[in-house]
């Protein structure tokens, strides 16, 4: 029985998985240190880069690229138990190579589902951004995703728009992301106060009348609509916007 | 008219058009340009009637020259009737694009003045999009029936799929149904695409880059239930369309009375629950490896209350249980129940030890529907039904438990 807290860092984690090597299944939670909580009883792993980077280093060559993405991409889940996930399937993928994946036990079947939960949000939130125009030609979207999928599709984003300045900014985290003239940065921003360009209300306006147009009433299935556009987003889409 | 009046009378014309897909074509963002292509393509919304949106999905112009008896736009039908400019087109596009609204175009439109005219004008939307103002999303456009086939290839370098709707199963149902389309005119189109197509694959294998046609591959649709055919008929075309035509999919539209006047139309049920069987016997052909025949057996229609894979089960039911730790891939797909994720899970699992019965459920396999089909190294619940008739009723819901009746002589 052993708990172990770790400061919140991705290299914070990758430390405990090191450190936390030859003890194994003795692991039974993992907990992020907050202010609060820094009285926490169990064992504490201060963060240590070069162990971080040794670890993955080891992932990258040993288990290959892709597990080294799907490890990054469950870190950013919101799910309470992911932390432990991660390093129970790394250990377990330590011993017995990448195959551990296939494996039928909860951590790694939780592991999965964290990936997957994180890469599918990141997939819809590619649809369902939306940018407005700015006065000074820039473009911000607005968004309050469940996991942390910014750091995912900013670079999507800067692919698809290589001339642009673009603005994501996660509300609920208080993060924005910003791509400009190829470069990317991720920092905290407390609060915008952004003003559109001029033409920005009317564009919205045919926005919406093409979508209401779309729809065709003979087939009206609100259930499934909402199935693909979950109630969280409807408050950042322009065509959703007032509708009950 | 201003544009916001052409948008909506444009966007209802085109609405009844329900390919809506985004994907096939992968292309980066270039230097200089705007836009991208996701292979597995990407839906920017969905409208109340839960249709994803994906591309801007408009008509050109909706004063038709022909008089189909199916289509909202025929000659005959008292509609306010508009057309765009290829600039105004290009105009929306962009915008809505940079907001990412959308994935990008997909034009149709009615058959002004002749075929080839009509075409033009969409050539023309495109060659702004791509030349001037260096688009790099994703651009669907509609083949103009019986349209040249010059014309048709100087498209299919500019979008990334190109479509013309077949409508009809049957010859003789479009002759009726649409007498200003001729079938030869609808078939030489999907030809000129296939036909070029196949000649730049030589090109490919050589390594050279040949510059890219109709990357994403044609695709048409076909109307359920504006005339008689059955759903043999619509199979069989799907699938050779899907075999000689190299046809990348084949959509599926339940018809929409709109010629009807009203109090007859409300009478009129739109066959949605037909159209989705149809889709599940369509995915059944492209990702389970079924061929049209197997899927019907018998039947002119498929079952209304199992899906198809269901149904087949059931009348196959002397193939199983299979033992999921020894059964091939291409049987387990059959199972009701396991999709080609389950399936994958168990054939990699597998490969590490042997699946219990308990651990099934973990691959993601819907034990409630498969629990018929499969046993795992020799067990099953033990008091599962084996007669085919109670299964059948278990999977369209009608029969709770489907445990057969605890006997005297069985040895718990």
């Amino acid at each position: 029985m052993m708990e172990c807290v770790f400061d919140g860092s991705f290299n914070g984690l990758m430390t405990l998985v090191f450190d936390t090597w030859r003890l194994g299944d003795e692991v039974t939670a993992v907990i992020q240190e907050t202010d609060a909580a820094s009285l926490l009883p169990g064992r504490h792993f201060p963060t240590d880069d070069s162990k971080a980077a040794r670890i993955l280093t080891y992932i990258g060559s040993r288990l290959g690229e892709e597990f080294a993405f799907m490890v990054k991409a469950a870190f950013l889940s919101a799910r309470a138990e992911r932390f432990r996930a991660i390093v129970k399937t790394i250990h377990r993928a330590c011993q017995m190579g990448p195959a551990a994946l296939d494996l039928l036990e909860d951590d790694i079947l939780c592991f999965l589902a964290c990936h997957r939960e994180v890469t599918r949000e990141a997939h819809r939130f590619q649809g369902l951004l939306r940018f407005r125009e700015l006065k000074d030609r820039s473009l911000l979207a607005v968004f309050a995703p469940r996991h942390h999928v910014l750091p995912l599709i900013l670079p999507r984003f800067a692919d698809r728009f290589p001339g642009e300045k673009l603005i994501l900014y996660d509300e609920g985290r208080g993060i924005a992301g910003i791509s400009e003239q190829g470069k990317i940065t991720l920092a905290r921003v407390a609060e915008l106060s952004p003003q559109d360009s001029d033409g920005e209300q009317e564009l919205e306006g045919l926005w919406r009348v093409f979508f209401d147009h779309l729809a065709i009433k003979e087939r009206f299935n609100p259930d499934l609509q909402r199935q693909h556009v979950p109630k969280y987003t409807w408050k950042h889409l322009p065509e959703m916007r007032g509708k009950p | 008219m201003d544009l916001e009046e052409k948008l909506g009378i444009l966007t209802n014309a085109a609405k009844y058009d329900v390919s809506c897909a985004s994907s096939g074509a992968s292309r980066k963002g270039a230097k200089g340009g705007v836009g991208n292509a996701a292979a597995s393509g990407i839906c920017h919304s969905w409208t109340s009637d839960g249709r994803c949106v994906s591309l801007l999905k408009l008509l050109y112009t909706n004063a038709c020259m022909y008089d189909c008896s199916y289509c909202v736009n025929r000659r005959s039908n008292d509609v306010p009737r508009a057309s765009f400019t290829p600039q105004e087109v290009a105009g929306l596009t962009m915008a809505f694009y940079r907001r990412n609204m959308i994935e990008g175009l997909f034009l149709s439109s009615a058959v002004a003045i002749s075929a080839d005219r009509t075409m033009e004008r969409l050539i023309r939307v495109a060659e702004i999009l791509r030349n001037r103002e260096h688009f790099g999303g994703y651009i669907h456009m509609k083949v103009i029936p019986g349209a040249s086939r010059r014309l048709v290839e100087r498209l299919g370098y500019l979008a990334d799929r190109v479509s013309v709707n077949i409508e009809f199963p049957t010859d003789q149902e479009l002759s009726l149904m649409a007498p200003d389309k001729t079938p030869e005119g609808i078939r030489s189109n999907m030809l000129s695409v296939r036909d070029r197509k196949l000649e730049l694959l030589p090109s490919l294998f050589r390594g050279s880059r040949p510059p890219a046609f109709v990357p994403a591959g044609q695709s048409t649709q076909m109307i359920l239930g504006a005339g008689n055919s059955d759903d043999r008929e619509v199979l069989n075309k799907a699938e050779s369309l899907y075999q000689m035509m190299g046809m990348k999919r084949v959509y599926y539209s339940a018809y929409v009375p709109v010629n009807l006047p009203l109090e007859e139309a409300i009478r009129v049920r739109t066959p949605l629950l037909r159209e989705h069987r149809v889709y599940q016997a369509d995915w059944l052909m492209r990702f389970y490896g079924f061929q049209a025949r197997e899927i019907l057996g018998e039947r002119r229609f498929l079952d209304q209350k199992v899906d198809p894979k269901a149904a087949w089960a059931v009348d196959n039911f002397h193939l199983f249980p299979l033992d999921v730790n020894t059964a091939p891939r291409e049987m387990l797909l059959r199972v009701p129940g396991l999709g080609p994720r389950a399936v994958q899970r168990i054939l990699q699992a597998r490969r590490l030890a042997a699946i219990s019965y308990d651990s099934l459920a973990k691959t993601g396999a819907v034990m409630k529907r498969a629990r018929h089909f499969i046993t795992a190294q020799g067990r099953r619940p033990h008091l599962l039904t084996d007669d085919p008739g109670r299964v059948y009723r278990a999977l369209a819901g009608e029969d709770k438990d489907a445990f057969r009746q605890l006997s005297f002589l069985d040895t718990v």
